[in-house]
């Protein structure tokens, strides 16, 4: 039996008194005497500055930086056909884009178009699969990468991820749909992802019978070499962009060679239409197009469900619904309610490993864990 | 089925995929799509004698 059960009128209301004026006392006199505290000397201000500039999210922002600049100068170089800074300091930097190029990354590389190279597993699945041929390494790299690290590339690495958080620094008040609306717009990337993999399979396997004259007649030849990648806004702003700025109608430049995707057609509308949506829907909620759009992040998401990388919720640390400043849950960029979820590790497939929820939980119940 | 013996599952299938396209020589198609790149850095690099 509880201490509560047995206390007398006067004791309850002397608690809800304590309640209201005690307890907010307390935290105001604890605060004075932490900020009154004598370590607080120069040496303490250098160590919590150093801390600060050594947080997750500082050092997410400086890699995803890193990983959108050299991504973005990839598409430039992938663009004009040459480097132009070859001969400059920083064509040692650039060392680096042919490396990253011939690995298959796991999310949408902006070099990923249709008429572009690929190196992205998802729109190798794409290129390949619509030639009739099964796509053993992007199969390959699509179920070993998500094993091992989880989606961190999605939180991490990918540029328009970065882009989209970009947006998401803007002082506007971010808005979300409810948790019913969330769960079911949140499956919608599933579906494209399965209509993408559908297709793909169709023309595939049509090629490879060569019964595929039809089919590819009765649709746009971006679409049918690449379903997804012709309308993704990472490549549209990747790529698509920069080759209408120096080559299309923006351009001051303009050339005689007019690739037939820069044409002013459906598919061009598209494709711009979808990205200026997504970057607008992006400056009111944190992160849109990965939560409810990304095939590539489903695709990821299904298998990282297994992944050695995930994190955890302490059960000895974690205050649980009593917890005064239940910041994990309003860190999380794609709305995962850590404190909803059963201690022990999290195996959420939406959850994209940005670490945010552990940088922010003040009482250090969210911890990352490995295998 | 435990977790962990899901996840060796997949990676030894997805390892096994790799190789496999690998030895069909599925890598050069992707090379070839990134040519580009080569020819664009083909003076960074050492020549083959």
């Amino acid at each position: 039996m509880s201490v509560t059960e047995n206390k007398s009128e006067p004791e309850e209301e002397h608690e809800r008194i304590w309640d209201r004026i005690g307890r907010p006392f307390t935290r105001w006199k604890k605060t004075l005497l932490e900020k009154s505290r004598p370590h607080k000397t120069l040496h303490y201000w250098v160590k919590k500055a150093f801390e600060e500039l050594l947080a997750i999210r500082i050092i997410r922002f400086i890699v995803q930086l890193s990983a959108f600049l050299v991504l973005f100068y990839a598409g430039i170089v992938f663009v004009l056909g040459y480097d132009p800074l070859m001969g400059t300091i920083f064509s040692g930097v650039a060392w680096l884009i042919p490396i990253f190029g011939y690995i298959p990354m796991p999310f949408d590389m902006p070099q990923g178009i249709a008429q572009g190279t690929a190196t992205s597993f998802f729109d190798l699945i794409q290129f390949i699969g619509q030639q009739g041929v099964f796509p053993y390494i992007a199969v390959g790299v699509i179920l070993i990468v998500p094993i091992l690290v989880g989606r961190s590339f999605c939180g991490w690495i990918c540029p328009f991820g970065f882009v989209q958080d970009l947006f998401a620094l803007t002082p506007i008040r971010k808005r979300f749909p409810s948790k019913k609306l969330d769960q079911r717009l949140k499956s919608v990337k599933y579906v494209i992802l399965f209509i993408v993999l559908f297709f793909v399979a169709w023309l595939g396997v049509s090629t490879f019978f060569g019964i595929d004259a039809n089919l590819r007649g009765a649709i746009p030849l971006e679409f049918a070499t690449a379903l997804w990648t012709t309308i993704n806004p990472s490549s549209t702003f990747f790529v698509i962009l920069p080759y209408l700025y120096l080559y299309g109608v923006i351009s001051p430049i303009l050339t005689e060679w007019n690739p037939p995707f820069l044409a002013w057609g459906i598919p061009m509308y598209i494709r711009l239409g979808f990205l200026i949506v997504v970057l607008l829907v992006a400056l009111f909620m944190t992160r849109p197009f990965c939560r409810y759009l990304c095939p590539t992040g489903a695709m990821m998401g299904l298998v990282g469900e297994f992944s050695f990388l995930t994190i955890s919720r302490s059960a000895t640390e974690c205050l649980g619904p009593t917890c005064d400043s239940p910041r994990c849950k309003q860190a999380c960029p794609v709305g995962i309610d850590v404190m909803a979820k059963p201690f022990g590790p999290i195996h959420d497939r939406e959850c994209i490993l940005c670490l945010d929820c552990v940088a922010k939980c003040g009482h250090d119940s969210v911890k990352v864990e490995y295998g | 089925m435990n977790r962990r013996v899901i996840a060796i599952a997949i990676l030894c299938v997805g390892l096994a995929a790799l190789a496999f396209g690998i030895a069909l020589g599925q890598h050069e198609i992707v090379r070839s799509w990134l040519q580009v790149f080569s020819d664009a850095y083909a003076p960074f690099f050492p020549q083959p004698p």
